[in-house]
């Protein structure tokens, strides 16, 4: 249905305006909001928008013409339709006329400006530290929200998002780890120290085995890397063991804090499985298993698989084949969530203390 | 090391200068044969004669202007203006006179003057008794302002003041004569102006103060602390020069701040720390400044209205409450 459409009025005191420039021509399609042309008003020079959507019709002011307002400027139709001098128009009532001109030039408007008029129109309350930090970190202000409705966002709110940020992408990291294959990285080291502080340690009385102390190990490594087990504060490492009758995992807390001794006693004390784990170290070398590469990981982190001690050839510095002992150890994670370089500093560590144990002393 | 009041440490410092320098003198009322109506200059008559110790009639413009006189012709002296609330009548002599002479005539003049002015309220002795007028003093280029609290710092500072070629307005809290702390015997040191002292470590809230407030802030952080909130104590002792290092590196820290005096809050000097630290450190501020004051009304004479007039620890408390409530 072919319709007039009438010159809305946009300022209060507005009562005419004079068409300057058309911005559509018949035929075009216009939808309501979109400019159509630039008016003189009492005003200013300014830009009239469409009040209704369509094809342009007729223009029926022509440029250089004062228009009254609610005076007819274009007719548009719909789609299909041809414009007809003698077909039937639709006449809104004059009394709705204005009072419709006005309601949807007031919602036509903001539509040019609208993301503008979004983060204009909302005072965000934050404090300048946080609104400092948050550029820092590279954090959207808009996305922070304070820990209660109306408080002011702190710079606590935007660790708080980050911490979650992070978390989420660790456990984003662990989905997929459970659901595909990891990244994993292999290394040979020697276990020549290794075997014989823990002779050392079991003849003084110590029970310690192998898996406790390269547990140690990682756990102080972890203390310098702390993407692998996801910047958390507190380095919790379940210990797995398979055995016939299942998978235990005990998890020792603060693992980097106690003793050989102590993660021994913790991973003896608990078969059940505990949560707070934010690493793993598997032993299938208890098993004669000299290397495994975990396919997933049960506890949604980085794991450690450790294989049995064995012994091998390896050059000295002449070039001359010796005996040593040794034992594999793999890494695996999840590359979206640890840098692989970051994962092989980490593992490189590890072989570093499990090698020399007695660096630990110092660390 | 003693225990001596702050009283004591004033007699100390006047005496040991006047011992050192014979070019120092003081004057005021009673300050001579009664030994200062607070007490603080009595023996120094006997010990250094009239001619160094010099009652003065009860005009505060003509024994400032003396004063300014003596400094500007050789000597070193130290005016007592009895209460602060006179330095009224004298405020001529110290902002047109003492604070420019130095600099108009391109330095070649010295002002070794030292303006004596117990301040502070309390104790019942009404409006015209109980004003702190630190700030007027804060705006005017040429002067030095200080207003140390404990013995130590009081006895160095004045020692400091004496020896310094400039006007300095030393502000002593009325009611801190009897309060006591440990001072070395027998040793000749200054307190130098512009370094704050941090008389408590915290990190949750800087509380930024000097004079009796600081004493009043320390207090409150005590009891601040048994709630877990953690209160960094500053006694900037110096206002003018104000030592904004320390006063940053802490809100560094704890990115919030509370700004104590105990004057009326408007046209206060906390109001000019709020704006110096928000020039310096804006992107420092996890919170709106908070300022500690007294209303802005004249000190009552009426003892219950008066201590609701006085900032106390409870002002402190509720001021910190405040800035850690993001609200």
């Amino acid at each position: 249905m072919s319709r007039i459409m009438t010159l809305p009025k946009i300022g209060v005191n507005m009562t005419e305006a004079v068409v300057d420039e058309w911005f559509v021509k018949p035929g075009d399609v216009v939808g309501e909001g979109d400019a159509i042309f630039l008016a003189e008003t009492d005003k200013a020079t300014q830009e009239i928008f469409a009040t209704d959507s369509g094809i342009v019709g007729k223009l029926i002011a022509n440029e250089g013409d004062t228009v009254q307002i609610n005076e007819p400027i274009m007719v548009l139709l719909d789609e299909g339709e041809e414009y007809d001098e003698t077909s039937p128009i639709a006449q809104p009532a004059v009394t709705e006329k204005e009072e419709a001109a006005v309601t949807k030039v007031v919602i036509a408007k903001p539509q040019t400006p609208a993301p503008i008029k979004s983060t204009v129109g909302e005072r965000i309350k934050i404090s300048p530290l946080a609104r400092k930090t948050a550029k820092d970190e590279g954090i959207d202000i808009l996305s922070l929200s304070p820990i209660k409705p109306g408080k002011r966002i702190t710079k606590s709110d935007v660790l708080r998002l980050r911490e979650s940020a992070l978390s989420t992408r660790v456990q984003r990291g662990a989905v997929t780890a459970s659901s595909t294959a990891l990244d994993t990285l292999t290394i040979t080291v020697n276990a020549d120290m290794l075997v014989s502080l823990c002779q050392k340690l079991n003849d003084s009385g110590v029970a310690a085995g192998n898996v406790d102390i390269i547990t140690k190990a990682a756990a102080v490594a972890i203390r310098e890397h702390g993407a692998v087990n996801g910047f958390a504060e507190q380095i919790n490492i379940a210990v797995e063991a398979e055995t016939t009758e299942g998978l235990s995992n005990p998890v020792v807390i603060g693992a980097d804090k106690k003793t050989v001794a102590q993660i021994k006693a913790d991973v003896d004390a608990s078969v059940s499985v505990a949560s707070g784990a934010n690493f793993a170290v598997t032993n299938l070398g208890a098993l004669g298993v000299e290397s495994h590469v975990p396919a997933k990981s049960i506890l949604n982190c980085a794991t450690l698989a450790i294989g049995c001690v064995t012994k091998g050839f390896a050059a000295d510095e002449f070039d001359n084949p010796v005996v040593r002992k040794q034992l594999k150890m793999t890494l695996a994670f999840d590359a979206d969530v640890i840098d692989r370089a970051v994962a092989a500093m980490f593992i490189m560590q590890v072989q570093k203390l499990v090698e020399n144990p007695m660096l630990m002393l110092a660390l | 090391m003693s225990e001596i009041t702050v009283r004591q440490a004033l007699n100390d410092a006047l005496r040991e200068e006047m011992e050192i320098d014979p070019t120092v003198i003081i004057m005021g009322c009673d300050i001579a044969v009664r030994g200062g109506p607070f007490g603080v200059t009595l023996g120094l008559l006997d010990q250094f004669g009239r001619k160094r110790v010099k009652d003065t009639p009860i005009s505060e413009p003509g024994f400032t202007g003396a004063g300014v006189g003596a400094a500007a012709t050789g000597l070193r002296p130290i005016v007592e203006i009895l209460y602060s609330d006179w330095l009224t009548l004298c405020t001529d002599q110290i902002v047109n006179m003492a604070a420019k002479m130095r600099y108009m005539f391109g330095g070649k003049v010295n002002m070794p003057l030292v303006i004596r002015a117990p301040f502070g309220a309390g104790g019942g002795v009404a409006a015209q008794h109980s004003q702190s007028f630190e700030a007027w003093f804060n705006h005017i280029p040429g002067l030095k302002v200080v207003a140390p609290i404990t013995p130590y710092d009081v006895k160095g500072m004045l020692k400091a003041a004496i020896r310094d070629d400039n006007p300095v307005m030393f502000f002593e809290h009325k009611r801190s004569y009897q309060i006591t702390g440990e001072v070395p015997d027998n040793e000749d040191y200054i307190v130098p102006f512009g370094k704050a002292a941090i008389r408590r470590e915290g990190t949750d809230v800087t509380i930024v103060s000097y004079s009796m407030m600081s004493i009043r802030a320390q207090n409150a952080a005590e009891e601040l602390a048994k709630q877990g909130i953690s209160c960094e104590v500053i006694d900037l002792r110096s206002i003018l020069p104000l030592d904004y290092e320390t006063v940053m590196n802490s809100i560094a820290k704890t990115n919030r701040v509370v700004v104590c005096q105990e004057a009326n809050l408007r046209g206060g000097l906390a109001a000019d720390i709020v704006a110096e630290i928000i020039d310096r450190g804006f992107d420092l501020l996890d919170a709106p400044p908070v300022r500690v004051g007294a209303p802005n009304v004249p000190m009552p004479y009426n003892a219950g209205l008066e201590a609701l007039c006085i900032p106390d620890e409870e002002n402190i408390k509720e001021a910190v409450m405040k800035v850690m409530s993001n609200d």
